[in-house]
């Protein structure tokens, strides 16, 4: 049997033993025993400790380090700068925009100028108080709708656009002409901190050979290890990147700060000879990290009387501060996403990514989709108004289904569910009832109910090339090791791939480790963003495990006297299909495979086939395949003082195929209050570019005393390219919660906020206004 | 780090210039780290349980300025007194801080940050001072100056703070408004206490305190107090109230919110914490 | 700067260190006595994760100075359970599924097992309350709050 039907035959069995099941993660025990697996608790004891100094302005010319004070210090090792950077001063994410240390320019606060390293943090942070900067202020841009104006400062010489793109499909003024009714709104989103709970840190040392080693917190080992190649002027193969257990990332981890991080130590201890680590402090962290583009999105509709959509026509406009991280792409899937998950048979797009001289924004779950799908979303709740349609009937009415087309004219697969989501979600929260119930509150107290779609299409589609390397070993102990560069940091990915493999090999999960991601016992495989370690990973997992099958089957048969399609393997034995009394133990033949020379490693390779669509006017596939869902929220709104009191969310998400529904619920559940802090109460404030409250004391994530009840439905329609059918699920969460509250704050008091968060201030100016 | 209460106002008296005193250091020790607050000597008075105690004397109530957050729990219960540390308790900190973070500790950092701060105004309260050569008392709106800035004498201790324990014809609220639920420092807050006179008909005694003044410490309202010292408690006389804050109110802005919003919260505030009132006296 | 020595308990031993007046007690644990299971995630008491509990009271490691941990008792993770002798918190955390990133689990197996022995029997809105000093960004609470209301089950079974 083929390789690819091998699997297929896997994948289509009728029963799993582990697909589908709530399986413990593999390094659940090392947590809740809180052993030293971050990287803070396993740096050497005799590493430097390195502060930075920052720059405390949004956009001035540097004239002068002043660094001499702090290099007299007793106990002050090293004294940076720019000058002292062995090889390229450079540390960007996508657009050749950024210098890892700045020496001529600062264009937003918190940009790193010059670095200390000390015996003890004390002196290390007394010594960096002690360096001094002269500036020249400069005027700055502090929005991106400025920055677009023709006469705008620039913040790069070459102009402040970091990405344009558009979507063209049909005609839109044809598509206004057939319209009875047209909207217009514009919408605001703001900057969001990942406020991961441990910050950035990067430790490194040199070894013996020269070559560099790094530890650091972060999601994309080998883009560390480019950064800092490039940065000390070595060759990649002479740096070696692991990842340590990473306490939470959600996307920035993934940019520019682990290269920071890691090539700042490396430069240290090249300079030293010493082991040096970088930790931030948290409002280091929240002002120098990249956070969630804040957008100004303005959304023109057409719809027909009877509710049918005709015309779409979006300005998408986002910040991404002062350097592009990873800007252009999140421009991207937030362009494609503009419209929502509905057919629009006229279409137009423009999408621009700015720069301004506030601080960075980049990677961060959802990757615009939670931008655009708040715009979109509370637009049809106003369109539904405008035309006294239900809100309901008007999605039913246009949303995406097989066989209709995307804003990019992509053909919608069977694997759409859609309206099963929608369906499922409405019924389990009793919708109908509810409405009803709460447009009888009266009093100061009302409670409103609301709902948004989404769609979110899976992987990189065109941002990137989409593949995965997954390496399996069986060690002689017979115990089965997946070792990948694709990282986890509280997904539990990794560990569905090792569900993945014991599914392929049909071994139970206890015999199965995770190694370290590590550049030097891995390959280069992607980046660990888009959700794609399940979808991409587990189809290279999926190849990795059935090659070793393959071989312990070969093995086997020999030892069993038969062919090898007639084997299987089961209970830890493998036997005949047709006669399980002949059956030889597992672990004898990883022995006599070890015996035999017959190698027990194998690689699995997987890219995603490449997504054929048109640039100029993005018409085409824009992504393989989406993940589809609906989210209903319903509120308390105390009318007197605006608070927003969320009382019950109800989820429902297509994973196509769950692999361990205790993780996916997991991301659901975290996503969804992520995704409720985005909505009502997180907004990192930029005042004048700086950073008013980078504070985990003023920016306001959930507690626990702040949770909704929540329920969340998995539906399974699988997908055609995850293993298993499975879906990406690790973002899709976040999409929506903003935008069902603000529909169920509407419902509730009557009237809108069109930017998040949706604050109480801003909830009772808008019923205010209405009066 | 001292072994009794002489053994530290000895100290302090030999050192006042130099010495930051520091209880549950809840607000201070973070200051110190980011370097807002030289701190060359400290003196911890966290041992000094001479200080931890909640009496009741001459009608008063006495809270030693060691007293805990968390050992104020067991004050609640459904007296005036009793329901106004309910009201306050739940939204402090978290438990967490509750632990640590001292009554003495929140009176001294003197900002509208402090929850306790509008309480112990509502009640009247005094705080007593002690250095090596004795004690003082000074009525907490005295004794709190400017943000940050208390009348604390750099030799002295703030020992305790009492206040008359409120009588069952009286009542008190605190409503704080927040972003959240908990770990969250008020955008706006209200106190209110009521005292009925002896046929309970009408206000005899009205205190109340607000917060995010342009002061930036709570304070006394005390043109709105004497608006409804006489006055009946019905909706009438609480409208009327809400009504006389328009012209006395000098709110801040800041980025948490804006004075307008501030100055509908806290109307809003106001009239809750006076119905509340008004809803516990006639419970009685 | 003056430094003191000060004596005190942690995970059932005792100590006697020489400490300097401005070090946390965080530091103490992390850096001194190697209990890494206490994190450091802000340095200014907003999100719990540096939660040790200190004369059965939970408290944040990083705002009580090391002096003041003088004559106390201390637990941190390490002084939870063991790898073949869990505690019911831990176990159900690792059943529930509670752990995602790891980083606050240590405080919050900590606020979860200094609730069940005050209050063997709490209702989820007391676990809510008991948990709400230790922040949390991945699992959103619900599954944490499961996994203590689950352990309790255990532990107040095991003492009927």
């Amino acid at each position: 049997m083929t390789e690819t039907a091998a699997i297929q035959k896997v994948s289509e069995a009728q029963s799993f033993t582990l697909i589908g099941k709530r399986i413990q993660r593999l390094d659940a025990l090392d947590k809740v025993l809180g052993l030293p697996l971050y990287t803070s608790d396993i740096a050497p004891r005799d590493a430097l400790r390195v502060k930075v100094v920052r720059s405390t302005v949004p956009h001035a010319l540097i004239k002068r380090i002043n660094t001499e004070a702090a290099k007299e210090m007793p106990g002050v090792l090293a004294v940076l700068t720019a000058e002292d950077i062995p090889g390229i001063n450079e540390a960007y994410a996508l657009l050749p925009d950024r210098p890892l240390l700045a020496s001529k320019k600062v264009r937003c606060q918190g940009e790193a100028i010059a670095v200390v390293a000390a015996e003890d943090l004390d002196t290390a942070e007394e010594a960096a108080t002690r360096i001094s900067i002269d500036y020249e202020r400069l005027p700055a841009v502090l929005s991106p709708v400025e920055a677009m104006k023709p006469d705008s400062l620039l913040v790069h010489d070459n102009g402040n656009i970091a990405k344009y793109l558009r979507v063209r499909k049909g005609d839109v003024k044809e598509g206004f002409r057939q319209a009875d009714v047209v909207i217009e709104n514009t919408y605001k989103t703001q900057f969001q901190d990942p406020a991961a709970l441990e910050p950035e840190v990067g430790m490194a040392w040199v070894e013996k050979d020269g070559s560099i080693t790094c530890v650091g917190s972060m999601q994309t080992p080998f883009y560390v290890q480019a950064g800092v190649a490039k940065v000390l002027g070595l060759s990649p193969d002479k740096v070696r990147v692991i990842q340590a257990t990473t306490g939470g990332a959600f996307g920035p981890k993934s940019d520019e700060m682990p290269v920071d991080t890691c090539a700042i130590s490396a430069m240290v201890a090249q300079r030293t000879g010493k082991p040096a680590i970088l930790a931030y402090a948290r409002d280091e962290s929240m002002i120098a990290h990249t956070k969630r583009h804040p957008f100004v999105i303005t959304l023109k509709t057409g719809a027909k009387n009877d509710g049918s959509l005709t015309a779409s026509e979006a300005l998408v406009v986002s910040d991404t501060g002062a350097y592009a991280s990873l800007g252009p792409l999140v421009i991207i899937r937030a362009c494609f996403h503009a419209t929502g998950p509905y057919v629009v048979p006229h279409v137009k797009t423009d999408a621009y990514c700015m720069y301004t001289n506030n601080t960075m924004a980049g990677s961060f779950r959802g990757f615009g989709s939670p931008q655009v799908h708040f715009a979109a979303e509370s637009q049809m709740d106003e369109l539904a108004k405008k035309l006294d349609i239900d809100p309901l009937d008007l999605r039913f009415k246009n949303m995406l289904r097989p066989g209709t087309l995307t804003a990019t004219s992509q053909l919608v697969d069977e694997a759409c569910s859609l309206e099963e989501c929608t369906r499922r979600a409405i019924e389990a929260s009793g919708w109908h009832k509810k409405r009803l119930e709460f447009s009888r509150d009266r009093g100061p107290f009302r409670r409103g109910i609301g709902i948004a779609l989404m769609y979110h299409g899976n992987s990189l589609g065109p941002e990137g090339n989409d593949y995965a390397y997954v390496h399996m070993l069986i060690k002689p102990d017979a115990k089965i090791v997946v070792r990948t560069a694709l990282t986890e940091y509280g997904t539990g990915a990794i560990s569905g791939l090792a569900q993945v493999a014991a599914e392929t090999l049909g071994l139970p999960i206890r015999l199965f480790e995770l190694d370290r991601p590590d550049t030097a016992s891995c390959q280069e495989t992607g980046p660990t963003v888009a959700s794609r370690v399940m979808v991409i990973g587990g189809r290279a997992t999926q190849i990795a495990a059935q090659k070793l099958k393959d071989k312990l089957l070969s093995v086997a048969s020999d030892y069993l006297h038969c062919d090898p399609s007639k084997l299987t393997i089961r209970d830890e034995q493998i036997s005949r299909i047709d006669d399980p009394g002949q059956a030889v133990p597992f672990q004898k033949i990883v022995e006599e495979c070890y015996k035999k020379h017959v190698s027990l490693t194998e690689t699995g390779y997987y890219t995603a086939p490449k997504c054929e669509f048109e640039n100029e006017n993005s018409q085409g596939t824009t992504y393989l395949q989406y993940t589809y869902g609906a989210v209903v929220a319903e509120v308390q709104v105390d009318t007197e003082l605006g608070v927003v009191k969320p009382i019950k969310i109800t989820a429902a998400y297509d994973a196509g195929r769950a692999i361990n529904p205790l993780s996916v619920e997991g991301q659901i559940e975290g996503g969804t209050i992520q995704g409720l802090g985005y909505g009502l109460t997180e907004q990192l404030i930029h005042l004048g570019g700086m950073v008013a409250n980078p504070t985990l004391g003023d920016y306001y994530i959930p507690t626990s005393l702040d949770i909704p009840e929540m329920k969340t439905i998995i539906v399974e329609y699988p997908g055609a390219i995850g293993p298993f059918g499975a879906k990406a699920m690790g973002e899709p969460p976040v999409d929506l919660p903003a935008a069902a509250l603000g529909n169920a704050i509407v419902n509730a008091t009557g009237s809108r906020v069109f930017d998040l968060p949706l604050t109480a201030e801003k909830v009772l100016f808008a019923m205010k206004r209405k009066r | 780090m001292p072994l009794n209460l002489d053994d530290a106002l000895g100290y302090l008296e030999g050192n006042a210039s130099e010495t930051l005193p520091v209880a549950g250091a809840t607000d201070l020790l973070p200051r110190i780290k980011r370097k807002q607050i030289v701190a060359n000597n400290l003196i911890d008075l966290s041992g000094l349980s001479e200080l931890r105690y909640i009496k009741r004397k001459d009608g008063r109530i006495k809270i030693g300025a060691l007293t805990t957050i968390a050992d104020l729990e067991a004050e609640k219960d459904s007296s005036a007194w009793g329901r106004l540390v309910s009201d306050v308790i739940g939204g402090f900190g978290s438990p967490n801080i509750r632990s640590i973070a001292t009554v003495g500790g929140n009176i001294c950092a003197a900002s509208s940050s402090e929850d306790l701060l509008p309480i112990f105004l509502i009640l009247d309260a005094k705080v007593k001072t002690i250095r090596k050569s004795g004690t003082r008392e000074v009525p907490l709106k005295e004794f709190i100056v400017a943000k940050r800035k208390t009348a604390l004498g750099g030799d002295e201790i703030l020992a305790e703070v009492s206040f008359p324990e409120p009588n069952d014809r009286s009542a008190c609220s605190f409503q704080k408004l927040g972003m959240r639920n908990i770990l969250i420092i008020a955008l706006a807050s209200a106190a209110a206490f009521l005292e009925m006179d002896d046929k309970d008909s009408r206000i005899k005694n009205a205190r109340i305190a607000l917060n995010r003044l342009e002061a930036k410490i709570p304070q006394r309202a005390e043109n709105v107090e004497k608006e409804i010292a006489g006055k009946e408690l019905n909706e009438r006389t609480i409208d009327s109230v809400v009504a006389r804050l328009e012209d006395d109110l000098a709110l801040t802005s800041d980025f948490r919110a804006s004075s307008q919003y501030r100055q509908e919260a806290v109307k809003v505030l106001l009239r809750r914490a006076l119905v509340n009132c008004q809803q516990r006296i006639l419970r009685k | 700067m003056a430094k003191h020595l000060v004596k005190f308990n942690v995970n059932g031993k005792d100590h006697a260190l020489v400490v300097e007046s401005t070090e946390r007690l965080l530091d103490v644990l992390r850096d001194r006595l190697d209990l890494k299971g206490v994190k450091e995630g802000c340095g200014t008491g907003d999100c719990g994760t540096c939660t040790v509990i200190m004369d059965g009271r939970l408290v944040n490691s990083c705002l009580v100075l090391a002096v003041q941990a003088r004559d106390k008792k201390i637990i941190t993770i390490e002084g939870v359970g063991a790898r073949e002798r869990l505690h019911p918190v831990q176990k159900a955390f690792m059943k529930y599924g509670a752990a995602q990133c790891g980083f606050c689990t240590p405080a919050m197996v900590l606020a979860g097992k200094n609730l069940l022995d005050h209050n063997p029997n709490p209702s989820k809105e007391e676990i809510k309350e008991a948990i709400s000093g230790v922040l949390c960004r991945c699992t959103g609470y619900y599954k944490i709050i499961d996994a203590i209301h689950d352990a309790a089950k255990e532990t107040s079974g095991a003492k009927s």
